[in-house]
């Protein structure tokens, strides 16, 4: 095969130069390298650490699509333009539009999230003369399912930067780090940033440019996108029910709204073994019965 | 009086090749071999030069820090030559044997009589000591520290690892001499582990405590049974044998002639014709390779079996303490999209677009590839389900990474040795090697400590 033989003679050609990191990284997206063991057990299992986080992706993938409709869908809603659907098949929820609005504005958050976490990955990975490591795979898909949708994507890149710099890269990298990076990074943007982390302004796209609008002296209606930890913070009723909340027919960060779609990511993990459900369990009791405390 | 261990965690790795219990006598080899690297931690001090006339009980060399462990020639013949590596360290020692062997009599020992001192003695003397490891370390036992126990294990669960209730056949004389002989070093009981399915040799035997052991790999390995059964703590000392050794002890002991004479398998998925051979420690493995024949040119030999052996050349040798030969594909290729396709001729314990899950009885094919590259360490949680020891696998490796002796020895590293972390070694997705990480942090350990 062309293609293999000479990715195969480029790969030794950057053998031992400070490149090599960054080729192979490449490289062993494309094929499965051809390494064999030296000593020790002389065969493998067939998992490897890409193939983990790949698990880990393809549980989150659904929650980016349904982000993604979302996002459109809390927009037109909001705007008046469309009913609120009925449950989760909706026939407002599913539809071009809202894809169309969610892509426009989800797309940019991962690429940035992607772009910028693996350009810090590799330029670590360069200096220190060390491969690649998978862990950011993970992260870089985490980072735009827990941000804001109208996040500036300036905030995004700096957040990113200091997430998976102080996060992890300082600590030696994947596996070393005491910090989740993107836990880190919502933690960066949420004290660095909070009038874009919070309030009744940021869930839904479109929000804070309205209101710049009127703010100006355009005669619009303002849109009010608050979630409902924020109603019953500010005491205001909510207008959704249970069935919403659990579909994910709610304001919020882009992938975090539906519970099916993270019950159904959760479930997948577990049954594929990358997941463990007593670490996913815990947290659930541990949670609540924190925050019963304070 | 017989107890049960029954092992839950663990992976039984089922692959294609497995010997067939057919008994062949291999040729007679030209050139025998000992390799001292064999023999951990032994620097050896040669008593023998090239061209010297050898017969098979001889000794060649002896340990220059315990200078009563003796190792023996295993034929009669002559020193072709001592190979030397860096720093003149000795890698091999060649010995031209004869057409048919010329024993040294040691004489018949009478097992009854002889206390444990005269037992200890005649083992050094005759070069059956190095048959007798110890943990802590690994490592050839320290005659002068007295064992709480000794184990066996007659129980193969590595895969396509010989089956000793194949290869012990009719050895029932010798094993019974020796363990009368060798339980007489322990105050304690030697513990001889046998499969509960199996009809073991040893059931039968005198002077031993036989654990009846079920359930999958590593429920064989001499490891598991010491840290079900008496685990070691600091201070403690036990001593491990493995069966084909003791059949040489015991005709030592019967006959007085130092019989290397073993049964090996020869398996593996690349082995046309995969079965048992009766050969001798350190032949030359082609003498059995081509008997049996090869499927493909582009092979991996292993001395020992496919988790724990050591890989050799086709003009290599037996091992000291091997009793298997085990031949697969290499798998220095590269598989386009690997690391995402789903996958259904490899195995693996997770559900990870593998499918192996599907088919837990499927034999396998598998090459030498990695399946992937070498990462840092990521806890998975999955080390912990293939490990049935009573230790924290993650924990001791990173305490052995970052040489912290205290915490190595807190988290149990003086029972472990570096074949019981084959299997997570195995199924690490970091694809770390976990056998030389524990047998480096042992080193450590016996170089600190002692």
């Amino acid at each position: 095969m062309g293609l293999k033989s000479n990715l195969h003679q480029l790969k030794e050609k950057y053998k031992g130069t400070k490149m090599a990191p960054a080729f192979n990284a490449l490289h062993t997206f494309l094929y499965l390298p051809n390494e064999t063991t030296h000593g020790g057990t002389h065969i493998k299992a067939a998992d490897d650490l890409k193939r983990t986080m790949n698990t880990v992706i393809m549980a989150l993938l659904p929650c980016l699509i349904y982000g993604m409709f979302n996002a459109g869908y809390q927009h037109y809603l909001a705007l008046g333009d469309i009913e609120a659907a009925k449950g989760f098949f909706g026939s407002t929820f599913w539809t071009w539009d809202n894809l169309v609005i969610g892509m426009w504005k989800v797309l940019p958050l991962v690429i940035i999230s992607y772009g910028v976490g693996l350009a810090v990955e590799f330029l670590f990975a360069v200096i220190k003369g060390h491969e690649v490591e998978e862990g950011y795979l993970v992260t870089g898909m985490l980072v735009p399912l827990i941000v804001p949708i109208d996040i500036p994507l300036w905030m995004l890149t700096v957040a990113v930067i200091f997430g998976v710099v102080i996060g992890k890269e300082v600590f030696g990298g994947t596996g070393m780090n005491i910090l989740n990076p993107a836990l880190t990074i919502r933690a960066f943007l949420f004290f660095a940033y909070p009038t874009w982390m919070s309030g009744d302004k940021v869930w839904v796209h479109g929000a804070v440019e309205r209101d710049q609008l009127i703010a100006a002296g355009e005669n619009l209606d303002a849109i009010s996108g608050e979630t409902i930890l924020g109603a019953y913070a500010q005491n205001n009723s909510v207008s959704y029910d249970y069935w919403d909340m659990f579909w994910g027919l709610i304001p919020g960060s882009v992938g975090e709204t539906s519970k099916f779609l993270i019950i159904i990511g959760a479930l997948f993990l577990i049954f594929t073994k990358i997941g463990s459900w007593r670490i996913i369990v815990s947290t659930l009791i541990r949670c609540p019965s924190y925050g019963l405390n304070f | 009086m017989s107890k049960d261990i029954k092992i839950k965690k663990g992976l039984n790795i089922r692959l294609n090749g497995e010997a067939g219990k057919t008994l062949s006598k291999a040729p007679r080899s030209r050139t025998f071999v000992i390799r001292p690297s064999e023999f951990h931690l032994i620097t050896p001090k040669l008593v023998v030069k090239e061209g010297a006339k050898l017969k098979a009980g001889d000794v060649i060399f002896y340990s220059k820090a315990e200078e009563k462990i003796k190792f023996v020639s295993p034929v009669s013949g002559i020193v072709q030559k001592i190979e030397r590596g860096a720093k003149r360290v000795i890698t091999e020692i060649v010995i031209e044997a004869d057409q048919k062997d010329d024993y040294l009599d040691h004489g018949v020992a009478s097992i009854v009589s002889m206390d444990e001192n005269e037992i200890k003695n005649h083992l050094l003397a005759t070069g059956c000591w190095p048959f007798i490891k110890q943990r802590p370390y690994d490592i050839i036992a320290n005659p002068d520290i007295k064992p709480k126990a000794i184990f066996v294990s007659a129980f193969s669960t590595a895969p396509l690892a010989a089956d000793f209730d194949f290869t012990l056949m009719g050895k029932e004389k010798e094993l019974q001499a020796a363990v009368s002989a060798v339980s007489k070093l322990t105050d304690g009981a030697l513990n001889v582990g046998v499969g509960k399915n199996s009809k073991s040799i040893f059931e039968g035997l005198k002077d031993i405590s036989v654990l009846t052991v079920t359930g999958i790999h590593p429920a064989g390995n001499v490891g598991t049974l010491i840290n079900k059964l008496d685990p070691v703590n600091k201070g403690e000392v036990v001593w491990t044998i493995s069966p084909q050794d003791l059949v040489v002890i015991g005709e030592l002991l019967l006959t007085g002639k130092f019989n290397a004479e073993r049964i090996v398998a020869l398996s593996g998925s690349s082995v046309k014709n995969p079965k048992y051979y009766t050969t001798k420690i350190g032949s030359e493995v082609s003498t059995i390779l081509y008997t049996s024949g090869l499927k493909e040119e582009h092979v991996r030999i292993i001395d020992g079996n496919v988790l724990s052996g050591n890989k050799i050349t086709p003009k290599g040798h037996l091992g000291y303490y091997t009793n298997t030969v085990t031949v697969i594909p290499e798998g220095d290729d590269y598989e386009f999209f690997g690391w995402n396709k789903p996958i259904f001729n490899k195995l693996s314990v997770t559900r990870a677009l593998t499918f192996s899950w599907l088919q837990p009885k499927k034999k396998y094919d598998l090459n030498t590839n990695t399946n992937g590259e070498h990462r840092a360490f990521v806890v998975t949680g999955s080390f912990e389900k293939v490990f049935p020891l009573d230790i924290l696998p993650m924990q001791i490796l990173k305490a052995c990474k970052y040489e912290d002796l205290d915490e190595m020895e807190a988290l149990g590293m003086y029972e472990v040795a570096p074949e019981d972390f084959a299997l997570t070694e195995f199924i690490c997705v970091s694809k770390q090697p976990h056998q030389d990480i524990i047998r480096k942090g042992l080193d450590l350990m016996y170089k600190e400590i002692g």
